[in-house]
């Protein structure tokens, strides 16, 4: 791949890397320090990516890592069922938005990759490091948020 | 709103802040600086192609091993052999933050290599490096000290879940009828709560900085209230083995209300850092 293609994939799936970096990181600057590592860490590494139709999965596993690194090395505490109150963003649905950074840690971004993303739950499984299963039970867990929520009209099964 | 509004993306957290694509385009211009990777054939990358070995379904010696166990549910028997065929300390090692034991069972350094980046651990083919550490692995227990009244639970648990049933590994359809909540059993001896974890820092380096890797870490409810947890320790790039290796691992808990919420000036943690040395497995 020439730099000018991975160029391009990366414009093409940034708003996907930004909404990835929401689900993981409250503060803006944080995103963007974890997606300049993501796309110089997925450069230097992309002569090992076998399937290129398969890189937006890929770096955005990149990403995942990057921003967990990030809080990791802040040692940072992110309260399970805190998040610090932010305005909802410019262009967003205020209740949305709640919603969703109102979700448990471990439930948001499971949610935001299937649901916003659209990835499969093997994808997500392989993205976070964790069993099919328990990537299953978080969307359940999600999806039960959803429905007391009442932000949704409906909620499908998967 | 619906699932399928095809503006949902945009709906949740909006436009992409120009900051953000700022950043975007300053990176990618950073990587155009550098030289396009190529793979370079070194002595100790040709060590290493030389020292890989693949995984073939001959039998693996008996050992006795927690942490291939526990990975073995994760990704099956194919990945716990191979966590079988690495270097493994079996001592117990146990440290106490507040009211809270974190007993680590046994750690193993492998030198496994996925062969792609898919990643399903499970089914895809893999190499091993006798000579390399490339992951290392941990479970380990958390449970209440003695003499102390509490119930434990993970991070990302409600109080109105069941105190010893993991619905994330047995399955959220399959909490037993009679299941307790967290909250109720804490009120039957007005025990406190406390959400505890333990996750891996890293491999610390030899000027005492952490080697980059990526960290997996789970913490799973058991039926006699006790918590496992484990860690797996992804390096970025594979080092040659050692006699020792220098670990250090998060651990800490704090108090949770019954009504969930979660009291963070209560929290009570510590960097423990401890020192394995892992030898190879003894076959039965």
């Amino acid at each position: 791949m020439t730099h000018e293609e991975f160029a391009r994939h990366i414009v093409e799936m940034q708003a996907s890397l930004y909404r990835v970096s929401c689900a993981i990181l409250p503060q803006l600057c944080d995103r963007e320090d974890a997606v300049q590592s993501c796309i110089e860490k997925a450069w230097r590494k992309q002569a090992t990516l076998k399937d290129e139709s398969r890189l937006q999965a890929w770096v955005t596993r990149i990403l995942v890592n990057e921003c967990y690194a990030i809080i990791r090395s802040r040692k940072r505490e992110t309260p399970v069922e805190t998040i610090p109150d932010a305005p909802a963003p410019p262009g967003s649905d205020p209740n949305l938005y709640r919603f969703f950074t109102g979700l448990p840690d471990k439930l948001r971004l499971p949610m935001v990759l299937f649901y916003l993303e659209g990835y499969e739950i093997q994808e997500i499984a392989s993205m976070l490091r964790i069993p099919s299963g328990t990537v299953k039970s978080r969307l359940a867990r999600g999806r039960d948020a959803m429905r007391r929520s009442q932000v949704f009209e409906e909620v499908q099964d998967l | 709103m619906t699932l399928k509004e095809k503006n949902l993306q945009q709906a949740v957290y909006g436009d992409v802040p120009e900051s953000f694509q700022h950043r975007v385009q300053y990176a990618l211009r950073h990587t155009q600086e550098e030289e396009r990777p190529v793979k370079r054939f070194t002595l100790r990358t040709a060590l290493i192609t030389l020292l890989l070995v693949a995984i073939v379904g001959a039998a693996v010696a008996a050992v006795a091993s927690i942490t291939a166990d526990r990975f073995g549910e994760f990704y099956g028997e194919k990945y716990k052999d191979a966590l079988l065929q690495g270097d493994i300390d079996t001592t117990l090692r146990t440290r106490q933050v507040g009211d809270v034991i974190y007993a680590l069972d046994d750690v193993i350094v492998t030198g496994i290599t996925l062969d792609n980046e898919e990643d399903n651990r499970g089914e895809d083919p893999m190499s091993i490096s006798d000579e390399m550490c490339s992951r290392i692995y941990a479970t380990g227990t958390m449970r209440a000290a003695e003499g102390t009244n509490v119930v434990l639970i993970p991070e990302d648990y409600l109080t109105t879940d069941p105190w010893n049933f993991d619905p994330y590994y047995g399955g959220h359809d399959n909490i037993p009828a009679d299941a307790v909540s967290v909250k109720d059993k804490a009120a039957q001896t007005d025990a406190t709560i406390l959400c505890t974890r333990a996750t891996a820092n890293g491999l610390v380096g030899t000027g005492g900085e952490l080697v980059n890797a990526d960290i997996g870490y789970s913490g799973i409810l058991q039926e006699d209230g006790t918590m496992v947890f484990t860690m797996e320790i992804d390096l970025h790039e594979p080092i040659p083995r050692q006699d020792e290796y220098t670990l250090s691992v998060y651990i800490a808990n704090h108090q949770v209300t019954p009504e969930g919420e979660h009291l963070m000036d209560t929290r009570v943690s510590e960097d423990w850092v401890f020192t394995i040395a892992p030898s190879k497995a003894e076959a039965n």
